[in-house]
């Protein structure tokens, strides 16, 4: 049995009522109390993200990569996401980019500190959104062999299209870093392993 | 910002690939379309080595005065174009590619750049009057074009 629900019932189901955060968009299919399925329908209590809600993402961002918080970092990207990373010839699925940034800079040897420009946003409905800024990126990142490297990153710049989940939350669909200007890199001296441990 | 209405048609993977390779046909100059038509009003660019965004349109005019003429007309070539559809009016497309053009210096001389190595993430959105436009783009290289002195 399909059939509209008010909108007190359709946001009780949802669980927003309190919050009145998320999009009803997501309520496309929801189970009544007696079973039947009901469908909702977006209506003009639609919330819209914010320019706020995604300079706060931005900054979570950078906050979980420079204090190495692996799946936090992790779960700011949807599973489907896509990024071009700073020094990638190509594009590539976040979840290898993911592997590699774990490896390379989220270790004990490794460390990461930005600053970051002004974030332009761009709002592009209910549940998207774009970020783009410059940055300034230090990073003393491991590779596989166990070189150390440190990195300049001085004109950085990047562009991070967020999407709302089915739980609300803003996350990354696609991401494309770049670099204005050539990026220093050093190889550092061997560091004592124990002292990481 | 521009709302989806429900006459409007949803935007398609084949929709998208045909405006990437507009906007790269007329940057080399083989078709005579506007550039500036292309970005939404409110548009936001990374172009090539600026280190900051800036108004898609005011670069789209920028760049229409430096799209060579017939006698020298460039040449780009696009990778394999990876379309996400992320809403009714809005999709992503990001891909590689290369641009050889020539440019003329300050000082009168013709140099010949080739970005090798490009990668690009453009954004289009439908508008109002059906037109799909580009509300946000970035254009990099993963390394530095090449430059090199121009024949006559």
């Amino acid at each position: 049995m399909l059939r509209r629900l008010p909108l007190w019932r359709r946001r009780a189901n949802d669980g927003t009522a309190s919050t009145g955060k998320q999009s009803l968009a997501r309520l496309a299919v929801s189970e009544d109390l007696d079973g039947s399925k009901a469908y909702a329908v977006p209506c003009p209590i639609m919330s819209n993200i914010s320019s706020d809600d995604v300079r706060a993402e931005v900054k979570k961002f950078w906050d979980f990569l420079s204090r190495k918080l692996k799946s936090q970092f992790a779960e700011m990207y949807l599973s489907s996401a896509s990024v071009f990373a700073a020094d990638a010839r190509r594009m590539e699925p976040a979840r290898l980019m993911l592997v590699r940034r774990e490896r390379e800079l989220l270790g004990p040897a490794s460390s990461v500190a930005a600053k970051l420009g002004p974030i332009d946003v761009q709002p592009l409905g209910a549940d998207l959104a774009i970020a783009s800024y410059p940055f300034h990126l230090s990073i003393t990142r491991t590779r596989a062999s166990g070189k150390r490297y440190q990195s300049e990153v001085p004109s950085g710049r990047v562009t991070q299209v967020f999407r709302r989940d089915e739980k609300g939350v803003l996350r990354i669909i696609h991401e494309h870093m770049s670099s204005a200007e050539p990026v220093s890199t050093k190889e550092l001296p061997p560091t004592d392993p124990l002292k990481h441990a | 910002m521009l709302s989806f209405s429900q006459n409007m048609k949803k935007i398609s993977s084949e929709d998208v690939h045909k405006e990437v390779h507009r906007f790269w046909a007329i940057l080399s100059g083989n078709l005579t379309d506007k550039l500036e038509e292309m970005y939404s009003p409110t548009a936001i660019v990374f172009t090539g080595k600026a280190k900051r965004s800036e108004s898609g349109k005011l670069m789209a005019v920028r760049r229409s005065r430096q799209i060579p003429g017939p006698a020298h007309s460039s040449r780009a070539e696009v990778g394999s174009i990876d379309v996400q559809i992320v809403g009714p009016d809005v999709a992503i497309a990001a891909y590689t590619y290369s641009f050889n053009t020539q440019k003329i210096l300050a000082n009168g001389s013709k140099v010949q750049i080739n970005t090798l190595l490009g990668r690009a993430t453009q954004i289009f959105q439908r508008g109002e009057d059906g037109a799909l436009r580009i509300v946000h783009e970035h254009l990099s290289a993963a390394a530095p074009p090449a430059m090199e002195k121009a024949g006559e």
